[in-house]
């Protein structure tokens, strides 16, 4: 069983924490295509946030092509991986981050630790 | 005079299960819910437990003078009424009280400071917890209530019998008419839809889980939430045999031939209330338990959004916030869902509950 998880102290609105959540879980292998989700109006009651919250964050996985919504329907997982970004484009983000680890003082080898980590962790529901 | 006293017996016993639940009431959820607000264990164990034992005392002094005072007039003009009246109003006293101490007491709230919350992305349904068996039995009850009513209508007579005293004699009469013949089986066909209405809303309440012990309290609410469902269809299976039972008590006492089973009717009668009552006890006493452990196993076993913890009305009895978009949410204070009062499809219930029966009514009188 999986779970995303939302802090009120985080200073990432909480639509885009829903988002980043469940976007670690589809790439992560937890939620597989075709995986349903629950409607927004349940998974807005379960976290205690706004409709529209939830809304804005299943419409944004849907634009990325993640989430496919149908009327009725619900929510399911459309595909385990984004629509096409460039390489570039992809690679910034993680450049930001190794610049704020290397800023905060860590060494190389610490950092690759860390990357190891993370990576792990997202890869252990993938199988 | 024999009802007379049953009555009086009756309203008594409740008025005993009445004031201890009242006597309970503030600290059922402990320090989480001392009169329905989170405070400090110093507090609940400190100058909480002289608020509670003034609270006590004056619940008891005004329960005693209400019920001595209306149970004396109700004997000494022999009108159960008046107890019945007495029952009412020392339950309100009791809403009051309760209120008025649950406002000393808000003062000294302190915030949660759980703010991870958790969802498995769960979803669930009406459907999870719908066994078929049991829809088909509920199904055939309420046939074969209505097949009998039908098949044996023309030999019902002109005088019918709508209420029975406690030993099984009709004491209450009306005309014939497909009304009065046909409001009891309608009556329960009425509540039939509104269990089946609480079921699919209840399926839908808020799961909110600690980020901390997400699995845990994912596991222990889907256990409280079954239990409750559970508890709502012993009440259904027992709707359906109590009316069947009381068109059967309506043939057995009106229909010569069918008299013979008038004891065995009866003795069913009382089986059917007494197992809806044990199943119903039964099941918060299961929900109870499942919370304790939930307790046992993280320390907790109700948590909310700091946000929502204000919404909580009339010493936490009470639910209304408008941020909050669900329509049932766990009790606060006791065991069991709550509605949030806010919420828009509040109206539809209310409909349901209230302006259908009145609907009813309006509708008989003027037939």
């Amino acid at each position: 069983m999986s779970y995303i998880t939302i802090d009120e102290g985080d200073a990432r609105p909480i639509y885009r924490q829903i988002v980043e959540e469940i976007k670690r879980l589809i790439a992560g292998g937890d939620l597989k295509e075709g995986a349903p989700l629950p409607p927004v109006r349940q998974l807005a009651a379960d976290l205690g946030v706004n409709l529209n919250t939830v809304a804005t964050a299943y419409r944004e996985l849907q634009a990325e092509g993640l989430l496919a919504i149908r009327h009725g329907a619900g929510a399911t997982v459309a595909s385990s991986t984004a629509n096409d970004r460039g390489a570039e484009e992809l690679r910034k983000p993680l450049r930001e981050a190794l610049t704020g680890m290397l800023l905060a003082g860590l060494r190389r080898g610490e950092i690759m630790a860390i990357v190891g980590d993370e990576l792990r962790g997202l890869l252990k529901g993938a199988k | 005079m024999k009802d007379f006293q049953i009555i009086v017996w009756t309203l008594l016993l409740s008025e005993v299960v009445l004031l201890a639940v009242f006597m309970w009431l503030p600290v059922m959820g402990g320090e989480r819910a001392f009169f329905g607000v989170r405070v400090e264990p110093q507090v609940f164990h400190g100058e909480g437990r002289l608020t509670l034992r003034r609270y006590r005392l004056t619940l008891v002094a005004s329960f005693g003078l209400i019920v001595a005072l209306g149970f004396y007039v109700a004997a000494w003009f022999g009108q159960p009424a008046l107890a019945v009246a007495a029952t009412l109003a020392s339950t309100a006293a009791a809403f009051l009280i309760y209120g008025a101490y649950a406002r000393t007491v808000r003062p000294l709230a302190v915030e949660s400071t759980v703010t991870r919350f958790a969802s498995g992305l769960r979803v669930r349904r009406l459907a999870d917890y719908t066994h078929l068996w049991l829809e088909a039995a509920i199904l055939l009850l309420v046939g074969a209530t209505f097949a009998l009513l039908i098949q044996y209508y023309p030999q019902l007579p002109e005088r019918m019998p709508v209420h029975w005293n406690a030993s099984g004699e009709a004491d209450g009469w009306a005309r014939k008419s497909l009304a009065t013949v046909f409001f009891l089986p309608a009556l329960g066909v009425y509540l039939h839809i509104f269990f089946l209405v609480l079921k699919h809303d209840i399926a839908h309440a808020k799961m909110t889980l600690p980020d901390a012990h997400a699995e845990e309290f994912l596991r222990g609410k889907e256990q409280y939430l079954s239990a409750n469902m559970r508890l709502i269809d012993w009440a259904r299976a027992s709707v359906a045999l109590l009316f069947f039972n009381i068109v059967l008590l309506m043939l057995v006492t009106t229909i010569d031939e069918f008299g013979r089973y008038l004891r065995a009717v009866n003795i069913a009668s009382w089986i059917i209330v007494a197992g809806m009552l044990a199943g119903i006890f039964y099941f918060i006493w299961r929900m109870k338990r499942i919370n304790n452990e939930l307790r046992a196993a993280t320390g907790e076993w109700y948590v909310q959004r700091p946000g929502d913890e204000k919404h909580w009305r009339h010493g936490g009895l009470t639910y209304y916030n408008p941020d909050d978009p669900s329509l049932v949410v766990e009790k606060l204070v006791g065991y069991g869902y709550t509605l949030n009062m806010a919420h828009p499809g509040i109206w539809a219930r209310a409909l349901l509950l209230g302006g259908v029966p009145l609907f009813v009514v309006w509708a008989v009188l003027n037939m």
